[in-house]
Parts: structure tokens; C-alpha cells; sequence
């Protein structure tokens, strides 16, 4: 017996399934005795009868009315085959229910009722933040608005020089916000540029501007927006800015803010 | 390894110089006898016996009675040795059967006479078989649904399962007579080829399951 044969004719096969004729069976198992190949060849074939047989007897079990109307060997057979067909579809629903295990978990997990609720109060906050800051750049805008239009009966502050206890200077902060302007003179001093600062009378700094210049009629113009400011008493304090060197205190103007 | 291959097809030269290099006393030829027949034989007693506990019994019998014999020198035809292991093993199988029947009948005249039935040897396959068949089931079974050809599914199926004729499958599945056992082989390597690749993920898997194990898995089993 050669291997060649052997192969071509699917002995090992026909000798498993019992097909091989008696002599020829003795023939192939003298060979096979001290043939490791062919022992191989004969044990894959049994491992596959097995697992068929196997198979098919699962099958069996699950469709039994199948088989009567074959022989039980060929129905086997039918049993097995009906197996291996159902086999893609078996495979497809076992895909889908771990898919619908899946989304049941990831609806559990996500619509607890705590995270939802969690959930909806986030929103909830952002939308009502969303709104706050919707008023507010509602009101700015208005109010940039009202800024771009022709300002009239601006309330002035007059700053002057003031010598000795003189009493400080009042104005009333306007009912709607708005600008004041503070006029302040500086006297007879000359310097490029004049730096004001502001401070309430705790001696905090509310407001700081330099670079200022005198105008035509030797004042300096500072506005300020009312809201910045509260009423109580104030100090503002004003410097010359030479061209070299250190800022030169020009004067004091106290002001009060009702 | 290489020596093993090289037996695969022996002559009768070949077995009958073993034969008497063991009746010459060489204990290294009976080693080898040992190791060259062993799985064949053991293979076809499990066949013959389908019973794996008396399979292996009967295996060790032949093969002590098949060396006493050469020893001996009863062995008349040395050149066909194969043919005597075969035939001893059988007939082994065919007396250890008589004498099985011949207890039976004894345990039978000892049951009408009032005595109890001894329990009965439990000749199934053992739990890890049963585990492995079931295993070994749904291998075949992924493997069949990995065939492209259908043909070649129901081929393998009805070949394996049924005791059907050649010519009913050819019939059944369009095959020329002249081709069946050409179709039959290609149908066979296909699987195999499918068969040897799931092995080898198998194998793959298990290594790399190993090694993740050793990684990540807990410390005190690796002492």
C-alpha cells in the first residue's frame, strides 16, 4: 500500500465509515500498524466521524419527528446537515441578542433613575444659566445702545482747586446707570500728561487713568460710568506727568457721591 | 522524530531483520517494536473493542505476547510480522469476548440460584471524553459552516453518517462515479486545511491567554 493510494482512494475514509471490503480492511490495518502517517490519517477521519456523529445526534434531539421518515442512519445525516444549515442563522441571532443584551445594559447604565435626574437638573442649570446671560448681554446691549446715542443733561462734577477746609464737592449719582463726567482743573500747572486716581474713602484705588491732557480750556475730562461707583466719599487725587522722572502731585479734590 | 517519518511505509525486510535482531536477544529491538507498533495497534483495538479500558489491556497482552513469540522464535514468517501483530491482537479480542460470554453464563446460573447480579462495568467514555467529544462536535460543527461549497458539506455529512452507497451520493449530489473519490479528497482537505488553521488559533490563543495570565493574573498562582 502506498500513500499515494491511499490519499487518492480515501481509504483511511472508507475504512472509518466501514465501506473498505474485509480484506482490503485487514490489508490497510497491517499497513497502518507501524505506519505513522496513516495513523494520523485514520484518527482525523474518526475525530471527524465523532464530531459528525456528535453533531448530528444534537440535532436529533432538538428536530426527533425529522427522522422518521429515514433510515436512522441517513437521517443522521439529514439531522446534521440541518445542523451545519441553521448554523449562519444560529450564529446571526446569537449576534443580535448579545447586540439586545448590549443596548439593554447601555439603557439600564444611562436611564437609571438617578443619572437621568442628574441629568435633567444639569440641564435644567444650563438652561436657566443660558438665560441669566442671555438677560445680562441683553442689558449690556441696551445699554451699549443707549451709550451710541447723543448723551444729554450728563451730570458734571466740577473739580477745582481747594484751598484750605473747603467742603467737598457733591453730586448725585443718576437714578438710571449712566455716565458723569468729572471736570478738574488742575490750576496753574503745565505738564504733558496728567495721571487721576480715585479712591474711595477707605483709601481703595476705584479708578486709575493717565495720559491725560489738558483741553482747550486747561481742564481734564474724565467720565465715568455710574455704575462703578457708589455713593459715599471719595478723593481724587491728581499728579503732572513730566516728560523724565517722577509723577508730580498737582491736588486733592474731595468729592462725595449721594 | 525523523527516524518515526522515515517508517512510515515498511518493507517486510525491514520488519523481519527486527524480528530477528529480537530473537537474537537485542533488548534496544524490542524497544523499538514496542514504540513502532504501539500507537498503530492501539488504534485498531479501540476501534475493534470500542472500549478503551480493555483496548489498552489488550494492547500491552499482544504486544507481550508477540515479543514472547519472537523471542522463541515462533514466529514463522518474520517478514509478515505486521500481519501476525494484527491477527494476534484480534484473537486476543475473540477469546477475552468468549470469556466474557462464558462469565456471563456463569454469573446467570448464579443469579437463578438466589445470588445477586455483580454490577455491571460501565463501558461509556469517561467525563473529559464526553467533555472533549462535545468540543470536538462543535469544531466540526464551525468548520462545516466554513466550507465554501455546499456540496462538499453535504458530501462529508452523508459519507461520514449514512451507509450510503457511492453511487446513491453521486446520484444524490451530481458527481461523476470516476470523480467521487477525487471530490471526496478535495472535500476532505478542505476541511483539513480549515481544520489545521482553527487548531492553529487555537493554539495561538491558548499561548497568548498564557501569557496575559501571567501578566495580569494573580500573583499567588504563579508560585
Amino acid at each position: 500500500m502506498d500513500h499515494q493510494s491511499i490519499d487518492a482512494g480515501n481509504i483511511a475514509e472508507h475504512y472509518v465509515t466501514g465501506r473498505l471490503p474485509p480484506e482490503e480492511a485487514a490489508r490497510f490495518e497491517e499497513h497502518y500498524l507501524d505506519c505513522l502517517s496513516c495513523c494520523a490519517r485514520v484518527e482525523a477521519a474518526e475525530r471527524l466521524q465523532r464530531g459528525l456523529r456528535r453533531l448530528a445526534g444534537e440535532a436529533a434531539v432538538r428536530a426527533p419527528g425529522a427522522s422518521r421518515s429515514f433510515r436512522p442512519r441517513l437521517a443522521l445525516a439529514a439531522a446534521a446537515l440541518l445542523a451545519v444549515a441553521l448554523l449562519p442563522a444560529w450564529f446571526e441571532l446569537q449576534e443580535v441578542q448579545r447586540l439586545r443584551s448590549d443596548l439593554a445594559q447601555t439603557r439600564v447604565e444611562k436611564g437609571s433613575t438617578d443619572r437621568l435626574a442628574a441629568l435633567q437638573g444639569e440641564l435644567q442649570q444650563t438652561r436657566r444659566d443660558l438665560a441669566a446671560e442671555a438677560a445680562k448681554r441683553e442689558a449690556l446691549a441696551r445699554e451699549m445702545a443707549a451709550d451710541r446715542q447723543p448723551q444729554t443733561d450728563l451730570p458734571i462734577l466740577s473739580l477745582t482747586p481747594v484751598r484750605g477746609g473747603a467742603p467737598a464737592r457733591s453730586l448725585e449719582l443718576p437714578a438710571k446707570p449712566g455716565w458723569i463726567a468729572l471736570w478738574v482743573e488742575p490750576g496753574d500747572t503745565d505738564f504733558p500728561f496728567y495721571r487721576a486716581t480715585l479712591s474711595n474713602e477707605k483709601g481703595t484705588v476705584v479708578f486709575q487713568v493717565s495720559r491725560l491732557a489738558l483741553n482747550d480750556l486747561g481742564a481734564l475730562l474724565v467720565t465715568v460710568h455710574s455704575t462703578s461707583l457708589a455713593p459715599g466719599k471719595y478723593r481724587l487725587d491728581l499728579d503732572g506727568l513730566p516728560g523724565t522722572g517722577a509723577p508730580v502731585p498737582v491736588g486733592r479734590f474731595p468729592l462725595r457721591l449721594d | 522524530m525523523e527516524p518515526e517519518a522515515s517508517r512510515d511505509e515498511a518493507t517486510g525486510d525491514d520488519v523481519a531483520d527486527l524480528a530477528r535482531r529480537i530473537q537474537a536477544g537485542d533488548a534496544a529491538a524490542e524497544s523499538e517494536l514496542v514504540a513502532r507498533f504501539s500507537r498503530g495497534l492501539l488504534l485498531m483495538l479501540r476501534r475493534l473493542v470500542q472500549n478503551p479500558a480493555l483496548a489498552d489491556d489488550l494492547h500491552q497482552e499482544t504486544l507481550a505476547l508477540v515479543l514472547g513469540k519472537i523471542r522463541r522464535g515462533e514466529v514463522r514468517e518474520p517478514e509478515k510480522l505486521n500481519g501476525f501483530i494484527r491477527s494476534t491482537a484480534r484473537n486476543l479480542f475473540i477469546a477475552d469476548r468468549r470469556k466474557e460470554a462464558r462469565y456471563r453464563a456463569l454469573d446467570e446460573d448464579s443469579e437463578e440460584g438466589g445470588h445477586p447480579a455483580p454490577a455491571l462495568t460501565d463501558r461509556g467514555p469517561a467525563p473529559l471524553e464526553r467533555v472533549l467529544a462535545v468540543e470536538e462536535a462543535r469544531q466540526v460543527q464551525r468548520l462545516l459552516a466554513e466550507l465554501r461549497y455546499d456540496r462538499d458539506r453535504q458530501l462529508l455529512l452523508r459519507f461520514y453518517l449514512s451507509d450510503e452507497s457511492k453511487e446513491v451520493l453521486c446520484a444524490d449530489l451530481e458527481i461523476e462515479p470516476e470523480r467521487f473519490h477525487q471530490v471526496l479528497f478535495r472535500a476532505r482537505e478542505r476541511l483539513r486545511e480549515l481544520w489545521e488553521r482553527a487548531e492553529k488559533r487555537q493554539r495561538f490563543f491558548a499561548g497568548a491567554q498564557k501569557i496575559v495570565g501571567r501578566i495580569g493574573g494573580d500573583p499567588s498562582r504563579s508560585k
